[in-house]
């Protein structure tokens, strides 16, 4: 292998929890290190094909850095730190969804879409007072 | 009481780092340069690992990032915030607290266990 699987290990962390942000700037960084390394031996007189190999082994195994990232709980995405959050809101999102794919008159699929808004505004309202009423207890 | 000990193999990564960034700021393929030569090549770090580590850092508020174009190439270069100076003088604190522990453990001499 002469280039790391740099789209394999984008998946792998997506996978992993790891935020969009920080995947799209670590690969990036990732595939820009390993650059430098080539071009490095390249200039040391290392022949390509064995500065691409010594690059690939001197950045290390992607599945360490994924597992490295992995372990960390502020690289991860807000739903994957917020996993009870994603749970409560998901099922109220998926419903909003599958009422748009029921064939209903104009009129009763509007009412179930300000029904819909209505409860997924409560819940966000009531988690909002909720989370103001731990701040303030909690001094 | 006695205080415990930091998990400190896993934080040398990051006192290394803060250490050299104290210094001025660096792109990661730099710094894992700058690690090698300060550290007389005995510590050897599988190079991508800094990455998580600096993000993680920077998520922590020790470290900002910002890109840069240098000799046509991007790059994204680490400093040292406020809070990073504290951490790493928090870090170091750890550090020769343990190096003295067992600096002190080696030079005494050896008793049998009774």
């Amino acid at each position: 292998m002469l280039r790391p699987d740099f789209i394999g290990f984008r998946d792998e962390l997506r996978d992993s929890g790891v935020s969009a942000a920080v995947i799209r700037r670590m690969v990036s960084e990732l595939e820009d290190h390993y650059d430098d390394l080539v071009q490095a031996h390249c200039g040391r007189g290392l022949d390509p094909d064995e500065s691409r190999q010594l690059a690939v082994s001197e950045l290390g195994e992607l599945s360490g850095i994924r597992d490295v990232a992995a372990r960390l709980p502020e690289l991860r995405s807000f739903l994957h730190r917020h996993p009870l959050l994603a749970g409560c809101a998901s099922p109220l999102l998926a419903a909003g969804h599958r009422l748009q794919a029921i064939n209903m008159d104009p009129v009763t699929e509007h009412a179930a879409r300000w029904m819909t808004g209505a409860v997924i505004s409560g819940v966000v309202t009531a988690a909002m007072f909720l989370s103001l009423q731990f701040a303030i207890a909690l001094g | 009481m006695a205080r415990s000990n930091p998990p400190f193999m896993s934080g040398v990564p990051e006192l290394l780092l803060l250490r050299l960034l104290a210094q001025r700021e660096m792109y990661g393929y730099e710094l894992v340069r700058s690690v090698r030569v300060a550290t007389r090549e005995s510590i050897a770090l599988g190079e991508g690992v800094i990455y998580p580590v600096l993000h993680s850092l920077e998520k922590s508020g020790s470290l900002s990032a910002s890109r840069k174009s240098v000799g046509g190439r991007s790059r994204v270069y680490y400093a040292l915030t406020r809070r990073g100076q504290a951490r790493l003088e928090e870090l170091q604190g750890e550090w020769q607290r343990i190096q003295d522990g067992v600096r002190s453990a080696l030079e005494e001499p050896l008793h049998a266990a009774t």
